[in-house]
């Protein structure tokens, strides 16, 4: 950025600070000043226009220090914009694209990315075909994602979505896939330790973090995931698929209330301005998957949201369900069970993802969510102390093992063919006399092979494509067949 | 009003704050305005005019001064040098009529500059001070390798 002198004599513009309330100046001058254009003040610090009134110009400043009554500005006659490129993967940015850690602090090239800009239209757009591997299993097999999907996700604080988060992070990275993550006004303490869960992954040169503080200015932290998604863009032109997380858009959501009830914007339900749901939908509008030269690319966007004792009906959360396509819910009475995650099937929801599954995960699907229905039925019964029957006492001993089976830590990709292949063999029965514990290390023996063994993977894979139904692959999995063995003995 | 800078302004509305608060006290505006010194005294009666007898017309007809000083357009000049008053007066006048007719200098010093003068004025910028042009003169020769 240009020196204030500089530009002075640049844009021949000059404005005078008149009023100040926090983070929103107000000034007189700048006769050709636009909306939405960057403007510098004579202490370096920048702003950006809000709006322009008659005889005064309201600015958003992202300075730290306060900016004092008296103080210059000019224009830059630029809008604000993002310094994407290659060499920002790997580093600690903020969301202006200063690197806020001490390494890579060399030049960097970068191309820049306007922050705030018009959603693709509809001509661009592809459906969605791809299917997005999460690495967990309970999403992968019963709530399914696809890559340019907007899946919420949404919980109570402290139920592990951050976890997960970083989990799928984990898998997409590891299969060579960008990674964007946003941290919204986070504390430094759990930026930094996002920072080294990529770092000891070895995973940080496919990941870019966009960070500010919970200490940075609420103009600093309201352009974060603007930012995030103007550095997914530049990847997705270039032809690779990026997964964007934000976390999370409520502290953004309460960030832009405070600029809006700063800036004497009238107040609407909660306090939050009119226009709060035009400020998230154009966010999320510019994911999806997109048809671009370099062929079709997807921007998966990964929103987080809070929750209040599992208050689903909030104002915030309602207007993220709607604008996205599907959540997950993360529900604190499965945390305090002990399920980790702590992901509701019943109450999350996939909107477009079961369409990116074959027909043997579609299946494999139904056939999970009817049993499920069926099991969490039963165990009502149960708790009314009634005596049950001998179908349904094994229905309640699958249910546990399938439930255990879904429970995985933050650190442990499963590959989906995985998942299934274990599922099936539980749901067969070829596994009746092994605890859930053991079929458990099982699964994680045959995962670290899978990843291993590219032969042991491509027949695996081929076993479970070539079938169209559960049934089909389930005539599949006996003792017999190799694969089988080979996991059997394991 | 013959008023040339803001010092001048912010002094004239200490003064008519100053008559506004004698209007209804024992003393009155016409002693009041004995004690305001010279020429802000003359520039108050010639504004009052006729109206001294009548507290709510003077009244009225100091609010009216006072929204008229307040309205005054700002130009903001920077010199290297203080000047005279007379130079500020002449470089008044010159704006009076060739800019506008309500319009008032705020005037700055830098010694930095060398020479010449930095206007802004209705949110424009002009730097034609020598410290510029000894700038962009350096930064030319030093591009094609004149030093």
């Amino acid at each position: 950025m240009e020196t204030f002198k500089k530009l002075l004599d640049k844009t021949g513009e000059i404005g005078f600070v008149t009023q100040v309330i926090d983070s929103i100046v107000y000034a007189e001058g700048l006769p050709g000043v636009q909306p939405d254009e960057i403007v510098v003040f004579e202490t370096g610090e920048k702003g950006q226009v809000l709006s322009l009134n008659e005889g005064s110009i309201e600015i958003l400043t992202f300075s730290p220090e306060q900016i004092k009554v008296g103080t210059k500005i000019t224009r830059t006659g630029t809008i604000l914009e993002f310094p994407s490129g290659e060499g920002m993967l790997g580093k600690v940015v903020d969301p202006f694209g200063n690197l806020l850690t001490e390494e890579g602090k060399a030049t960097i090239k970068t191309t820049p990315y306007p922050v705030d800009r018009e959603p693709e239209g509809i001509v661009e757009r592809e459906s969605i075909k791809k299917y997005l591997e999460t690495g967990t299993s309970i999403v992968d097999l019963m709530i399914p994602l696809g890559k340019g999907q907007r899946e919420l996700v949404i919980g109570d604080r402290k139920t592990g979505k951050t976890n997960f988060l970083l989990h799928t992070i984990l898998t997409q990275a590891k299969q060579g896939n960008i990674c964007i993550y946003a941290c919204i006004g986070k504390r430094k303490i759990d930026i930094k330790k996002s920072e080294e869960f990529f770092r000891a992954n070895k995973i940080m040169d496919k990941v870019l973090l966009i960070a500010s503080t919970s200490t940075d200015p609420a103009g600093t932290i309201f352009v974060t995931p603007y930012s995030a998604m103007a550095a997914a863009e530049y990847f997705k032109d270039k032809g690779k698929d990026v997964l964007v997380v934000l976390d999370d858009m409520s502290t953004h959501a309460k960030f832009y209330r405070e600029i809006s009830l700063l800036g004497k914007r009238f107040p609407g339900r909660n306090s939050y301005p009119g226009d709060i749901f035009y400020v998230h939908a154009k966010l999320m509008e510019r994911a999806g998957n997109f048809s671009t030269t370099n062929g079709e690319t997807a921007i998966t966007c990964l929103p987080v949201v809070e929750t209040t004792q599992g208050d689903l009906s909030g104002f915030i959360q309602t207007n993220l369900m709607s604008m996205t396509d599907g959540h997950l819910f993360f529900d604190s009475n499965l945390f305090y069970q002990g399920r980790r995650p702590a992901i509701n099937p019943f109450l999350s929801v996939t909107r477009v993802g079961r369409q990116t599954q074959s027909s043997i995960k579609r299946s494999i699907n139904r056939e999970i969510t009817s049993f499920l229905t069926l099991y969490e039925r039963i165990q009502n019964f149960v708790h009314f102390g009634s005596e049950l029957n001998e179908s349904s006492k094994i229905t309640l001993d699958t249910g546990a093992k399938i439930q255990k089976l879904f429970d995985q830590p933050s650190n442990e990709i499963i590959p989906i063919n995985v998942q299934v292949i274990i599922f099936v063999m539980v749901w067969g029965t070829l596994l009746p006399n092994l605890k859930i514990e053991e079929v458990i290390e099982k699964r994680k023996k045959l995962t670290e092979l899978y990843l291993k063994d590219p032969k042991l993977q491509k027949e695996l894979d081929e076993m479970i494509e070539t079938s169209e139904t559960l049934n089909e692959l389930l005539k599949k999995t006996t003792p017999e067949n190799k694969i089988i063995e080979k996991i059997l003995n394991l | 009003m013959d008023i040339a800078t803001i010092e001048e302004k912010d002094q004239l509305l200490d003064y008519i704050q100053m008559a506004r608060d004698g209007i209804f006290t024992e003393k009155g505006i016409e002693r009041t305005l004995k004690g305001i010194p010279l020429p802000y005294s003359k520039i108050i009666k010639e504004e009052l005019g006729d109206s001294l007898k009548d507290n709510e017309e003077v009244k009225k007809a100091l609010d009216q001064m006072e929204e008229k000083l307040e309205s005054l357009k700002q130009i903001n000049i920077t010199l290297s040098f203080k000047p005279s008053e007379v130079f500020v007066k002449n470089i008044h006048r010159w704006l009076k009529k060739n800019l506008s007719e309500d319009i008032i200098i705020n005037l700055n010093e830098d010694e930095g500059l060398l020479g010449g003068i930095v206007l802004s004025y209705n949110g424009y910028y002009t730097d034609l001070s020598i410290k510029k042009k000894l700038e962009e003169l350096s930064f030319k020769n030093l591009s094609n390798g004149n030093i």
